[in-house]
């Protein structure tokens, strides 16, 4: 870790990017870091304050069009972000906070530059997706991964990027691939929005795992396993 | 008095059969069902029935059943009026539109169906309360919402008077340079939507007193309205008031009610008797008895609503029981909850139930509150120690809540 035994989490600009309770995955993961016993301080980033160069894990959330675009040309002032992206530092994006690290993305009628992390080019999209999200793991080792959904973007990946997962229920990335999300490095997206680990541990603790350099003990939380459990059987019914 | 045309009033007749028929089978008020029909029999019925008569139309994301009850009884006060009681679409309001003994109508109005309503009655009055996140698998974007209601400013040619919330500022940026507004600021705990300048997106700097202003020209205006710690005040000067209804938000909620009440040429100090009086609406605020426990209900809908009541919880000791669904009426994405200072009920007895008591208890556990889970409401309220409760439902469970405790609203 970056700050010696404490594990620091960047929560960006979460007045701008955080529509959907985005800001409960900096909780999941200080919780699932402390029952390892590791001291983890979440780093509120308002706009105005300097990306932090030197936190462990970095969030993105979601937010409406101005606030995406916003938020974009915020993160690209600063260049903090692109600085972690290129010391591996740990990015976790989520629905508009995934189109922004893409090359490109749709706000207002207009297209808009990403910061062209990720090679991701989204576009306008309809239906508008809306609803549970259910997929299978792809680019990492996961188990099945639960969410929700509500975006009006179509994302296509690069050749060479490689998607969070395959879709089962719901649209996804939604350019009729299959894919969900991206994975690259130690960055993760996807378009299971607000605080998708929640219902997805095993994700907290990928993300955690490439924090600390080495992976996590078994945690035992069966209220978590309950939802999953509630959760995955409502989609599939 | 003008009556509505013959073919309005055989679509009333025959969607009155039917509510009754729907009441008869206890499916409810029934209100909805009828207007249905009325609205298939006759498309045109609404401005019909409502003719010359003045109508005042209030929405906003909170804050619409209690303020359109607020103004319902500040009007009656010296004229007949008759409201809708929350079936808020165009159906919900054909059965007090049909009041025709009403001289003032007041209607409650889901966001998105206001130009429509405001356009086809010609609407005297708009009150513009508040906009949040609420609902957004239904509503998709907030700012949306503003602006539908700030292109219906700009055709708007006809007398109609916006009260509006001065501190909310996508209701400023929504009534634009619209020339017939007045004022009101009530206060506004919930900042999480307005970041950004509705206008030109820049990051907005608020000063310590709350106002706030842009580079691009968009300012707080200044209100006509205001509160402190005693009452209202206006340009009739101070109007003192004690609430029967509790919070801050019902404070702000009585000074948009008194606003309307001198718009329409009533005195404040004539008005505010009857709002006092209010001490429950549809269900909201009642205190229940559950075997010997005064269970206080309140309707909690989004994260705006939640943060608003349990800033008013953190001032007493009662025991709680957060009720969680998420069916279509209730929006179906949980998420809002990480939005929520649930953090504030720590320290008491805390019962998590409903559909989705699930992802409530994990909320809480993460927010360090300790709790129980509990299938059901009733069953919540049974294993709480003596004394008295304080109930937060959503939509949908407010109202199964209401039925389980023999709440008539």
């Amino acid at each position: 870790m970056s700050n010696g035994d404490r594990l620091s989490i960047a929560l960006l600009y979460p007045t701008v990017l955080g529509l959907y309770g985005d800001r409960g995955n900096a909780s999941v993961l200080a919780h699932r870091a402390k029952a390892r016993d590791i001291d983890g301080e979440i780093l509120v980033v308002d706009p105005g304050t300097p990306v932090p160069e030197h936190a462990d894990i970095y969030l993105l959330g979601g937010g409406e069009d101005i606030a995406q675009t916003t938020g974009c040309e915020l993160l690209r002032a600063d260049g903090g972000l692109a600085r972690a992206h290129a010391r591996h530092a740990v990015i976790f994006a989520v629905c508009a906070g995934m189109q922004i690290l893409g090359t490109s993305f749709p706000a207002d009628g207009r297209v808009v530059d990403g910061l062209g992390l990720l090679d991701i080019v989204t576009t306008p999209g309809s239906p508008r997706a809306v609803g549970e999200l259910l997929t299978e793991a792809v680019g990492v080792d996961l188990p099945t991964m639960t969410g929700y959904e509500n975006h009006g973007g179509r994302s296509r990946l690069g050749p060479d990027l490689k998607p969070l997962g395959r879709v089962v229920a719901g649209i996804g990335n939604g350019v009729d691939d299959g894919t969900e999300g991206a994975v690259l490095g130690h960055t993760l997206a996807t378009y299971m929005h607000g605080p998708a680990l929640v219902r997805n541990p095993a994700m907290a603790d990928l993300l955690l795992g490439w924090a600390v350099g080495k992976g996590l003990p078994p945690m035992d939380e069966p209220l978590v396993d309950a939802l999953r459990t509630e959760r995955l059987s409502a989609v599939r019914k | 008095m003008l009556r509505p045309p013959l073919r309005t009033q055989a679509a009333v007749a025959v969607g009155k059969l039917a509510s009754r028929t729907s009441q008869m089978l206890g499916r409810g008020h029934g209100t909805v069902i009828g207007g249905n029909i009325t609205l298939k029999l006759d498309p045109g019925a609404l401005q019909s029935l409502v003719g010359k008569r003045a109508v005042t139309v209030i929405t906003g994301t909170n804050g619409k059943s209690t303020t359109t009850r607020l103004v319902r009884e500040a009007l009656g006060s010296t004229h007949k009026t008759a409201s809708n009681r929350g079936a808020n679409m165009p159906p919900g309001l054909i059965e007090a539109a049909a009041d025709q003994s009403a001289q003032e109508l007041v209607f409650e109005v889901d966001e998105l169906y206001v130009p429509r309503v405001v356009e086809s009655t010609r609407a005297s009055i708009l009150v513009l309360l508040n906009l949040s996140r609420d609902q957004l698998d239904r509503i998709t974007e907030i700012r949306r919402v503003a602006e539908l209601w700030r292109s219906l400013l700009t055709r708007v040619d006809w007398k109609l008077t916006v009260i509006a919330n001065a501190d909310d500022p996508l209701l400023v940026w929504a009534v634009g340079d619209y020339a017939s507004v007045v004022w009101v600021s009530g206060g506004y705990r919930w900042k999480e939507d307005a970041a950004l300048c509705p206008n030109c997106s820049r990051v907005r700097a608020v000063n310590a007193d709350g106002t706030w202003t842009c580079e691009c020209g968009l300012n707080r205006p200044t209100a006509t309205w205001t509160l402190d710690a005693t009452g209202a005040n206006g340009p009739h000067g101070v109007t003192p008031f004690t609430l029967g209804l509790p919070g801050d938000f019902n404070r702000s909620n009585a000074l948009v009610a008194l606003a309307v009440a001198a718009e329409r040429g009533i005195d404040p100090a004539t008005a505010i008797g009857p709002i006092e009086k209010v001490v429950d609406v549809s269900g909201r605020y009642v205190t229940a008895d559950v075997d010997g426990r005064a269970v206080r209900l309140f309707l909690a809908k989004n994260p705006a609503s939640w943060t608003e009541l349990l800033y008013l919880l953190s001032h007493e000791n009662a025991s709680v029981v957060f009720v969680l669904n998420a069916r279509i009426a209730d929006g179906q994405d949980t998420s809002w909850l990480w939005d929520v200072p649930f953090e504030q009920a720590a320290g008491r007895a805390v019962v998590a139930a409903g559909d989705r008591r699930l992802d409530l208890a994990y909320r809480l556990q993460l927010a360090n509150v300790e709790h129980t889970v509990a299938e059901s409401a009733l069953a919540a309220i049974k294993n709480l120690p003596p004394g008295p409760v304080e109930l937060l439902a959503t939509y949908t469970a407010f109202h199964d809540v209401l039925k389980e405790l023999h709440v008539e609203w």
